[in-house]
């Protein structure tokens, strides 16, 4: 109804330009519909004026079905007045109900963003409600209420039953699994793919699911989460609309992953956080845009991807023994964060000693496939290899990267490795520094190196650096106070050997928000501190937001 | 109020578009902010197509229903949202813009009363603004998640007109749905 409204007045419009009318005076124009509408109810065409305000607001503008465009001017053109009271001292309380006036579709959508018990409720709120939720194509059970798995596996059979749309978005089940639950589960994986699910999550616990072979050969999926679940087709797999799939904690024997990436041609983001079951992985895909690899806990990891169009990589968590990480033809890559740790256990100084070489090993290679890469955000334990490797003299690959980011604690030994970071990454443009919190032991670099004069030392080698360095944004600084030396060198370096420096940001530091008076007082004089310190760059600005 | 609007460039991303509200208010929008109301996107193509010779006039596009205090707030959220041809290249700026944008969906939500949130749902869907539809809705289902049916009555006035039996046995027979719930 609107829109032939709409058409009407289209009409006046056109009458109104073939008339010749001045387009710049609006007012005129605005006058001359009303005259053509004949009607008056607009008294005004400017705001300024304002028609007395009324409380009675039923056909406020909320249901286009509804609507008059001769309607009294009812609403005054300040936008505080609203009908619904609000008493002083309690809940909110709307006087009228137009929440139900509001069409299915909007309400259905409204419906989808809750999980399914709380949608399931809203069945009792008046009959205008009393089905509705049966409607909404999207199921969530994940809300952990559990107190019998069979109770819980009760609940969903029953809301399947009565489970009405015949297309579903989204189906997500998050539930404590035991062997028993099998033929249920397996009924719910049917009934999402029956109704040509979207997305598909099963967040299991405890114990693993065996998902069913019906499933390997889906075309309407385009996402899929599996967590505790296993995964061994028996034949090919025909995921070919897959965009994206996360695996947590799936066992991910020799080539299924490979029979997976295989299936799914139109893969865009991998996540694989925890898997394990194979030693060296292969991550080959023409479609790949996004991958991240979090944590594997078994030795020895050799991981190889081969993904050409790949954007962006995350390599995160923990990887116990890693020995090779290599990415070839990263010609797409564009951001990377390397935010991991290789752990090991080890009791000997001498096998601390191979472990860190090891490491090193590792560190310098994904370096070096990573050269071209435009944003880089480097996390602590990298930083420490680095730093290990700077004072063994084992010199970084030169990186292109015109971002980069580095987590630090900003403790002493974090300076070789921020100062051999920077000395490789000429060209960066944006530096991001990121102070974390960090309780690592730093024996091994204790041993070999103690003094700060080393960057000192380095100081010469310098000159040539930060020739492109714009700008430079610091967060977290002032939770632990006693990294303050560090943090004053590293930025009073910046500022003096940053020649073309346009700002230096130092952001929302948690003391001055939170934090004692005392301490207040002293981050106040660090910041004098750093406000006086000399600035190669004539037009650098530092500031303090705060 | 009202503005004169200039005349809109073919290619020029600083074209404005004039909306007026049920109100009778005036606003002057950027094109690329206007175009995310496919309603409005799709008056003006038919605009454009029907009239080629009068290029020269500015349009007012009219929203019988929307008013204009909503309209304030869906163009302030359109103008939040990253444009669509705008160049991305500097990583830093995405991230402050995603601050801001969090912080100012913050703020928006705090004071907003359910009929004003409700009136924001009813203007974005008559606009066919995808994105503001979809925040709002969401911020109406984080309101009442996990919230008893009494709470959720009151917040919205809906009137309880089912019999005393009748929503025994319905609480009876989803038992499991209301266990658990925030009591008000």
């Amino acid at each position: 109804m609107s829109a032939l409204r709409l058409i009407g007045r289209k009409n006046n419009f056109r009458e109104l330009r073939s008339l010749g009318v001045s387009p710049f005076t609006i007012e005129l124009r605005v006058r001359m519909e009303e005259e053509s509408y004949g009607s008056s109810e607009r008294s005004s065409t400017s705001s300024e004026e304002s028609a007395p305000y009324s409380t009675d607001n039923s056909s406020h503008a909320t249901n286009p079905m509804n609507s008059e465009e001769e309607e009294e001017e009812e609403e005054s053109s300040s936008s505080d007045d609203y009908p619904s009271k609000r008493r002083k001292h309690g809940p909110i309380v709307e006087e009228e109900d137009r929440i139900s006036t509001l069409p299915d579709s909007i309400l259905l959508t409204i419906l989808s963003s809750l999980c399914t018990k709380d949608a399931v409720r809203t069945g009792v709120l008046s009959k205008r409600w009393a089905y509705l939720w049966t409607f909404v194509p999207s199921l969530r059970f994940t809300d952990y209420y559990l107190r019998h798995a069979a109770d819980y596996a009760s609940f969903v059979d029953n809301v399947l039953l009565l489970h009405r749309a015949s297309k579903l978005t989204n189906f997500s089940v998050e539930v404590e699994y035991n062997p028993e639950l099998k033929p249920r589960v397996d009924l719910w994986v049917r009934f999402a793919t029956t109704a040509k699910v979207d997305q598909l999550s099963l967040l299991l616990s405890s114990c693993f699911y065996k998902l069913p072979q019906h499933l390997y050969a889906n075309e309407f999926v385009s996402e899929l989460d599996f967590r505790a679940c296993e995964i061994k087709p028996n034949g090919l797999v025909r995921w070919s609309s897959l965009k994206r799939l996360c695996l947590w904690n799936v066992a991910l024997p020799k080539d299924v992953l490979n029979q997976v990436l295989l299936g799914s041609p139109r893969l865009e983001f991998l996540e694989l956080r925890s898997c394990d079951k194979f030693n060296r992985l292969d991550i080959v895909s023409e479609s790949l845009k996004k991958l991240v690899m979090d944590s594997y806990c078994e030795d020895g990891l050799e991981l190889e991807i081969v993904a050409p169009k790949i954007e962006s990589l995350e390599i995160i968590g923990e990887f116990y023994g890693m020995k090779k990480c290599q990415i070839k033809n990263a010609s797409a890559l564009v951001e990377v964060r390397l935010d991991f740790e290789i752990t090991m256990e080890y009791e000997e100084e001498e096998q601390e000693e191979d472990h860190y070489k090891n490491c090193e090993n590792v560190v310098r290679e994904l370096f070096e496939s990573l050269h071209q890469v435009k944003k880089l955000i480097v996390g602590r334990w990298c930083l420490k290899v680095l730093s290990i490797m700077s004072v063994k003299h084992l010199s970084c690959p030169v990186l292109n990267c015109k971002c980069l980011t580095m987590k630090t604690s900003m403790e002493k030994w974090n300076l070789p490795g921020i100062a051999s970071l920077l000395q490789s990454s000429p060209y960066v443009e944006t530096l991001v520094i990121d102070i974390i919190f960090s309780n690592h032991d730093s024996e091994f670099l204790d041993r070999i190196y103690d003094e700060v004069n080393h960057w000192k030392s380095k100081e010469v080698y310098f000159k040539s650096l930060l020739q492109c360095l714009k700008t430079v944004k610091i967060f977290g600084f002032g939770e632990r106070f006693h990294t303050k030396d560090v943090f004053i060198l590293v930025v009073e370096f910046l500022l003096k050997n940053a020649k073309v420096l346009e700002k230096m940001v130092i952001t929302e530091p948690w003391v001055m928000q939170n934090g004692i008076h005392n301490m207040q007082l002293k981050f106040l004089q660090v910041s004098q501190k750093l406000l006086s310190f000399p600035r190669s760059s004539p037009h650098a600005v530092v500031m303090f937001p705060f | 109020m009202s503005n004169t609007s200039e005349n809109p460039k073919p290619s020029s991303s600083s074209a404005k578009m004039t909306l007026k509200t049920s109100d009778n208010e005036l606003f002057e929008v950027e094109e690329a902010v206007a175009m995310k109301f496919c309603t409005v996107k799709q008056y003006f193509e038919d605009e454009k197509d029907s009239d080629v010779a009068a290029r020269g006039s500015t349009t007012v596009i009219p929203l019988p229903n929307v008013h204009s205090a909503v309209l304030a707030t869906l163009i302030s959220y359109g103008k939040k949202l990253p444009q669509s041809n705008a160049v991305a290249d500097n990583h830093e700026e995405e991230e402050t813009k995603k601050k801001e944008r969090k912080k100012y969906e913050q703020g928006l939500l705090k004071n907003l009363m359910p009929g004003e949130l409700l009136d924001l749902i009813s203007a974005a869907n008559y606009l066919d603004f995808k994105e503001g539809l979809e925040f709002f809705n969401q911020a109406l289902a984080d309101h009442i998640q996990n919230k008893s049916v009494e709470y959720v009555r009151k917040f919205f006035g809906i009137k309880n007109d089912y019999e005393p039996h009748e929503e025994e046995k319905y609480r009876e027979e989803y038992a499991w749905a209301f266990e658990g719930v925030d009591e008000d």
